[in-house]
């Protein structure tokens, strides 16, 4: 994915939201497939089930998405099969990271914005959200793209230490809401995702 | 006999290949030099890992030196002592070292014992079987504690296997102090003090000289201090306390 790229611009289109919950981690993406001006999907899924625990929600380069997500999934699940147990969420949110960051000076940048969910037994559920530029930081409530202008307010005004999911999702109602009434691009669909001690679960299908 | 012996010579030269008996000779010279080297002992107990080594290089002419040969911290919560060559433990210590870095530097967290193990012991396999080199001349005993296991011991030595201990020994005399310790080890009845008692005696037991004093002596332990786990070594007064109370039971029983 190179910078120069007219789709660099289009990174800051996509809309990655996220918050944390109780007991889980909640993901938000939009469900556009977008090649330039034309939406060629409504009901893509952006985010990757990176292991029981772990969802990595990403907006930016089409190819990116799937070649660098696969990447990081398959070397997480190595790492398990080497070491019979999974790197903890913030372990993998470094790793990943790092291999942000070395693509950053040898010219094969990874042009995504990620937010990554995720689930441990000892510490709960996290949110980490790290940019193309390899800027992480673990938080509880983020959003990249331009969307994240529209919901930043939102999620600043509404979000509580220990939501339900019924309360978390009716925060991220209320974040489509702002985007679909504000925004000039057209985003119908969005898909949420949670993860908590059960594992991975959709809440809303991509194209619902 | 004798002309096999003969032909076995002819594939010693070469670290890397095997004799017609499907033997490495390389790596059981290296094992051979080992067994020369001053016994080192590591216990498990379910307060802490104890290390305890002879020091084998003592004259009064030597610089009393912060370093030891035998005790080293690869990471604040993983420690070694070795039997061999120094000069080769010294290559390995370096390697686990940088393995230990490199693995923070990539996840901000501390590595696995095991994962620390393996790593070492991938290269030390390495020297058995491409690049002509020979084989590292060092047993290594670890001692570390992770999340993922709690406190454990691990032993390697220079083909590159290991295993994972509750109580075992490297350098000389391995057997006698194997057996000392198959008799006295307690699984899960071993608490910090048991563990360093059990090291002092079976070292003073195994060792060459008569008279064994606190300054041929090097223990540590790995344990939590302070609410987080840390390696440390023992002071000597400590360790003479240890010998002292050994002394006294070899006095009044027939231990």
């Amino acid at each position: 994915a190179c910078a120069q790229r007219g789709a660099g611009a289009m990174a800051q289109i996509e809309g990655v939201i996220g918050l944390v919950g109780k007991d889980y981690t909640m993901l938000m993406t939009d469900s556009n497939f977008a090649d330039s001006i034309l939406i060629r999907r409504h009901d893509y899924d952006k985010t990757l089930a990176l292991d029981k625990h772990k969802l990595l929600a990403m907006g930016g380069d089409s190819a990116d998405m799937v070649q660098f997500g696969e990447y990081i999934q398959k070397n997480l699940t190595l790492y398990e099969l080497r070491n019979g147990f999974p790197l903890s969420t913030h372990a993998a949110a470094n790793y990943l990271r790092g291999e942000v960051a070395h693509g950053l000076r040898s010219g094969g940048m990874v042009l995504l914005d990620f937010l990554l969910g995720g689930y441990d037994k000892e510490q709960g559920p996290s949110l980490y959200f790290l940019d193309y530029l390899a800027a992480l930081h673990k938080v509880n409530k983020v959003a990249h793209g331009y969307p994240a202008m529209f919901v930043t307010p939102i999620l600043d005004r509404e979000w509580r230490e220990g939501m339900t999911e019924a309360e978390g999702l009716e925060v991220m109602n209320h974040c489509i809401e702002a985007i679909q009434k504000r925004f000039l691009v057209n985003m119908p669909s969005f898909t949420i995702k949670v993860v908590d001690a059960n594992g991975v679960r959709t809440i809303r299908a991509a194209g619902q | 006999e004798l002309l096999e012996a003969a032909m076995s010579r002819r594939y010693d030269s070469r670290t890397t290949i095997f004799s017609p008996e499907g033997r490495l000779y390389q790596v059981e010279y290296a094992m051979e030099a080992i067994s020369h080297a001053g016994t080192a002992v590591g216990i498990l107990s379910s307060e802490g890992v104890v290390l305890a080594a002879e020091k084998k290089i003592t004259s009064k002419l030597l610089e009393p030196s912060k370093s030891s040969e035998k005790m080293y911290m690869i990471d604040e919560h993983v420690a070694c002592a070795v039997a061999g060559i120094t000069a080769d433990a010294n290559i390995l210590i370096n390697y686990a070292r940088q393995a230990a870095q490199r693995y923070q530097f990539t996840y901000q967290e501390s590595m696995p014992v095991e994962q620390l193990v393996q790593a070492l012991c991938d290269t030390k396999q390495g020297y058995t079987q491409y690049g002509g080199l020979r084989p590292f001349g060092v047993s290594v005993l670890y001692a570390g504690w992770d999340a993922q296991h709690g406190y454990q011991l691990y032993c390697s030595d220079p083909s590159g296997n290991y295993g994972g201990w509750m109580a075992t020994s490297i350098g000389a005399s391995t057997q006698a102090a194997q057996s000392i310790m198959k008799q006295e080890y307690k699984p899960g009845e071993m608490p910090l003090q048991a563990a360093l008692q059990l090291a002092v005696k079976v070292l003073s037991k195994t060792c060459d000289s008569a008279n064994l004093t606190a300054d041929k002596l090097d223990i540590a332990t790995v344990t939590q201090r302070n609410g987080r786990v840390s390696y440390a070594p023992l002071p000597e007064a400590e360790t003479k306390t240890l010998l002292d109370a050994v002394a006294e039971e070899a006095a009044s029983g027939d231990a």
